[in-house]
């Protein structure tokens, strides 16, 4: 089973992407494309075709974490799995308040102990560093929701203390770990190789084409300093309704993290793809979290990147034991 | 030939599911058969109470619960609107929903063409649609508030207190134009827009899809008000809980709602497309209590 984790990743990072781009950024500008006959017909196919992308990505994300959590533990595979059905298995077109209340609790549980293993395991200390950066972020958007959700349901008076500051400030550890992602990336770049603290096993992969993916990097900046000069406000919705961030900070900060992100990410896909895939996945399902799908997508990248494939060998002989 | 004998039969039953999974998606997608579910986001929970609280201000809505949403913003110079927070209450038979978010400045005067109007709107949709006035089957309703169409705010004297108009009247001081044509033609017109009260600031608004946002004031089932106090607008928005006009939704105990809230700061010179919204967050009516 260990063998497909790889394929299946990177079909569904392809597929990710592809509802990114077609329902969270495509679908939301159709209000600006002309209203004739064509543009409608090549809206709607687009559209639908994004639909097909998003129900794809959601049936791979459940099997890549399945592929993620295959033979391990029982304790974390029932902590994650928990979290999973109860995001999946919504009573209804949309949950309620004390359900929204049971998965962000059991979303906090499985993020936090997945998180913690994926730090763990992670190479050096900027790669440390950026995985405390995004467990912070969720534990942060999770903790709030789900302490939001336990104040309405207990009817408690007025609004949470710090309920708002708490959400803005969560969104400043998630545009810092991308920069933390993309420091080993830079001294690569300046020819300062692996042997600081970075891991070099025989996964690893010697990065080729350096410029290019710092020429990502930069574009990704470009064409965000571009959005924001062409149309501030249409910016910060898409920002919105795609990853859930609200632009409340400086946009010096955005257009670092975007061109750090971008330019890091491509150097891990490239140095090690599974462990890049699982970040990029994270990274692609958003900082304010909304829909099941997305809840998925986190929970299969930190399994991914907590979780080493347990060899079929191991497997076999723990079946026999028992 | 020698390419299907070279697959082997993991590959054979991987291309199997993968087909499989992909074909049940995109039948999903074409009947639309919506598999995307909010969850674990902020809901708002609409409490009962024997008699509903209309004016923003009112002491009742202090003992309610809100629900701190936060903003999509741009960096401006001015200190924006950060989050809005969002309390809800129905007595049986009508919802109440108030907005409560930081404004520096008072916006109320939309006269000269240099000013804009504070404003507030929520979305209704029946299911999880695209932010952009949802889609063909997904309709939303949409309820604007605007603080220049509240009483008093359209008064010529008080935008311009030195106003003086030469040659509109007589020797006699009577006006020579019995109509104010030249200084308020679209009020002159009967515009609704140039209206200087309107018996009710909210406006009533469908849509099912991008460009198809109509106002359908005719039969506006919400009522509205707002009032500033110390920084801060409170808007109150009324609606019955049945559907009364056609495109509009109902909200029903067992079938949570979708909401998304924006804010306009008139200040910033926001209109439009202009302004701050807040992501989806589920409405959800609490259950009646049993007899």
């Amino acid at each position: 089973m260990t063998g497909w984790r790889l394929p299946a990743l990177r079909l569904l990072w392809w597929a990710v992407w592809a509802e990114f781009l077609l329902v969270r950024l495509f679908s939301r500008v159709g209000v600006y494309i002309p209203k004739q006959g064509a543009f409608l017909t090549v809206y709607r196919v687009a559209t639908t075709a994004g639909e097909t992308a998003f129900n794809f990505s959601l049936f791979l994300g459940v099997a890549v974490l399945a592929l993620a959590l295959w033979a391990h533990r029982p304790l974390v595979v029932a902590l994650a799995g928990l979290a999973a059905g109860a995001a999946l298995f919504t009573p209804g077109a949309a949950a309620t308040a004390v359900w929204s209340l049971v998965v962000s609790v059991a979303m906090v549980a499985a993020v936090a102990g997945l998180g913690v293993g994926a730090i763990r395991a992670a190479d050096g200390p900027w790669e440390k560093g950026a995985l405390a950066l995004v467990l912070t972020a969720h534990a942060v958007g999770y903790g709030v929701g789900a302490a939001q959700l336990a104040w309405v349901a207990l009817a408690a008076p007025g609004q949470m203390p710090l309920a708002g500051a708490l959400l803005r400030a969560g969104e400043l550890p998630a545009l810092l770990a991308p920069l933390l992602l993309a420091v080993p990336a830079f001294r690569e770049l300046g020819g300062r190789g692996l042997g600081s603290g970075q891991g070099s096993g025989p996964a690893d992969r010697p990065p080729a084409g350096r410029a290019g993916y710092f020429a990502l990097g930069l574009a990704a900046v470009a064409g965000l300093a571009v959005a924001y000069l062409i149309n501030a406000d249409i910016t910060a919705i898409l920002a919105m309704y795609s990853l859930g961030f609200g632009l409340n900070w400086p946009a010096p900060f955005y257009l670092l993290a975007l061109g750090a992100g971008a330019f890091g990410l491509a150097w891990a896909i490239r140095r090690q793809p599974e462990h890049g895939l699982a970040l990029g996945l994270i990274f692609l399902a958003g900082y304010a979290l909304h829909v099941n799908q997305q809840h998925i997508l986190v929970l299969a990248g930190w399994a991914l990147l907590a979780l080493r494939p347990v060899p079929a060998a191991v497997v076999a002989k723990e079946a026999v034991v028992s | 030939m020698r390419i299907v004998t070279r697959i082997s039969r993991k590959q054979w039953f991987a291309s199997g599911v993968i087909l499989a999974l992909l074909g049940l998606a995109s039948g999903l997608a074409v009947y639309q058969f919506g598999m995307s579910k909010p969850v674990a986001t902020p809901t708002i929970i609409v409490r009962r109470v024997p008699e509903l609280p209309t004016e923003p201000l009112a002491a009742a809505w202090r003992r309610v619960s809100a629900v701190v949403l936060p903003l999509a913003a741009v960096s401006t110079p001015n200190a924006p609107a950060r989050q809005v927070s969002v309390q809800a209450l129905t007595d049986g038979k009508q919802m109440a929903i108030r907005l409560e978010w930081q404004d520096t400045t008072r916006d109320v005067l939309t006269l000269r063409p240099q000013d804009f109007g504070d404003q507030a709107a929520m979305m209704l949709s029946a299911q999880l649609a695209n932010a952009c006035m949802g889609q063909v089957d997904v309709p939303v309703n949409i309820w604007q508030w605007k603080a220049d169409w509240q009483s008093g705010t359209r008064d010529m004297a008080a935008a311009f207190p030195n106003m003086y108009t030469d040659g509109f009247t007589g020797d006699d001081g009577k006006p020579l134009l019995t109509e104010d044509l030249f200084t308020r033609p679209a009020f002159t017109v009967g515009n609704a827009r140039a209206a200087a009260a309107k018996a009710v600031p909210v406006e009533h608004l469908v849509a099912g899809g991008f460009s198809t946002l109509t106002a359908a004031n005719d039969n506006n089932p919400a009522t509205g008000r707002g009032a500033y106090d110390e920084g801060k607008w409170a808007v109150v928005f009324t609606r019955p809980l049945d559907a009364g006009t056609p495109g509009d939704v109902a909200l029903a105990a067992q079938a949570p709602l979708q909401s998304a809230f924006a804010v306009w700061d008139g200040h910033q010179m926001q209109r439009d497309g202009m302004k701050y919204v807040t992501a989806w967050a589920v409405l959800q009516l609490e259950a009646a209590p049993k007899q």
